[in-house]
């Protein structure tokens, strides 16, 4: 548990980066609308434009919480280092991604570079801990498998970035569980790593959720999954965030399924999903249609694209629970 | 009946994860122990393969009950349209 000292900083640290990205989305997107950086949203009637790339304000909140975390905490520089290190990584070819549609087997690839930061640092702890099961060694093959705990994320948080506010609004809520996870476990540093990302988040939902006024873009969801992954890895709860992930992985592994390959959504001639005259969206019976995340809420009939945002949070609670109950469930084996 | 449907299907992978490592590693440890070879990495290998498998096994499994609910309450409602 953290001390009362500490948990004011990691707070602290979470309204710089909250204020930080708030404060940064405005100027952005009215640069980036000017200069035809635009996306457009295809789950509305009218077609209207949204600026794209506002994902840089969430780098910008991160990157400002960490310099102040490692002045408020002046403890464990080098993971604040590595984790910033990977967010912008990932940021940059999210950039790259946005500017120039890289290849869907290329992008996961180019992701697992992210892990580099910590990789180079030493920032991880090869004896992951597991609910029930406790300390597993994992000595050799643990920076291996790192690339994948940075790459998965990544690309599973951009498989899902299909909805205004699904992104954000769901790791919001699972960035408040792993702080939460991390502040139990007294590991102040990733705690406020956590609670920055939460921060801007929170502030990036505000302009995301429908009607969406920003993107995030690819910059903004790869960079947000690496942090996910990296906290993940540098806080040495591994297990719990694949439990708090579980739509996001659901999402991909459906789409992945179907489809029987990586793919990119634009490639995807059967849509999953399809927009009705009156505004509302409803599956599709396409066979060859993969069966997203989205297309399954929409089973059941037509909903509007707020509806979906809706149900897509309350499962992320359930699964954010999960994994906090998980985290304290104590050692069997 | 959609939330709760949604709900169950997160919680029962939720809890599949969590459940599932538990017994995952206990199988994997039993039937590939430390002293199986004499060299760890190898060990490590072969522990790591047969978790994948076994994962990947469950992700069927949760694929298979998500197509059955999907494609159920699709043929209702497309049923209950016509």
């Amino acid at each position: 548990m953290l001390d009362p000292c500490s948990s004011v900083a990691v707070l602290a640290v979470s309204v710089i980066a909250f204020v930080t990205t708030y404060l940064t989305i405005p100027p952005l997107a009215t640069w980036l609308k000017q200069r035809g950086v635009v996306g457009v949203d295809i789950h509305k009637l009218n077609k209207p434009k949204i600026p794209e790339m506002c994902g840089l304000s969430i780098l910008a909140g991160l990157t400002v919480a960490a310099f102040a975390s490692s002045q408020l905490l002046s403890v464990h520089s080098r993971e604040i280092v590595a984790f910033l290190g990977t967010v912008l990584i990932a940021g940059t070819i999210g950039v790259i991604d946005d500017i120039r549609t890289l290849s869907p087997r290329l992008k996961p690839v180019l992701t697992t570079i992210a892990a580099a930061p910590i990789l180079l640092l030493g920032t991880y702890d090869p004896h992951p801990v597991f609910p029930l099961v406790g300390t597993i060694r994992l000595t050799i093959l643990y920076p291996f498998l790192i690339l994948f705990a940075i790459a998965v994320p990544a690309n599973a948080v951009n498989m899902l970035d299909v909805l205004n506010g699904s992104m954000s609004g769901t790791l919001v809520i699972v960035s408040l569980a792993l702080g939460v996870v991390l502040a139990l476990s007294g590991k102040a540093a990733a705690a406020s790593l956590a609670l920055a990302l939460l921060g801007s988040l929170l502030a990036f939902y505000l302009f995301n959720r429908c009607p969406a006024r920003v993107f995030a873009g690819d910059t903004g969801s790869l960079a947000v999954g690496a942090a996910v992954g990296a906290l993940a890895v540098i806080g040495s709860i591994e297990a719990v965030t694949i439990v708090a992930l579980a739509l996001y992985i659901m999402n991909a592994f459906y789409g992945l399924a179907s489809i029987g390959r990586l793919y990119e959504r634009r490639e995807v001639r059967s849509r999953p999903v399809r927009l009705r005259d009156d505004g509302l969206l409803e599956a599709t019976a396409d066979k060859d249609a993969p069966v997203t995340l989205t297309r399954l809420i929409l089973a059941e009939g037509q909903l509007h694209e707020r509806q979906i945002v809706h149900i897509m949070l309350l499962l992320t609670v359930v699964s954010s629970a999960l994994a906090v109950l998980a985290s304290l469930l104590p050692e069997v084996l | 009946m959609r939330l709760f449907a949604l709900t169950g299907l997160v919680a029962f992978v939720c809890l599949s994860v969590i459940f599932g490592i538990f017994l995952l590693i206990r199988f994997v440890m039993f039937i590939l122990p430390s002293s199986l070879t004499e060299f760890r990495i190898v060990t490590d290998i072969l522990r790591i393969l047969l978790a994948l498998a076994l994962a990947y096994g469950w992700l069927r499994l949760w694929k298979t009950i998500t197509d059955w609910y999907f494609w159920r309450s699709v043929g209702i409602v497309k049923t209950d349209q016509d």
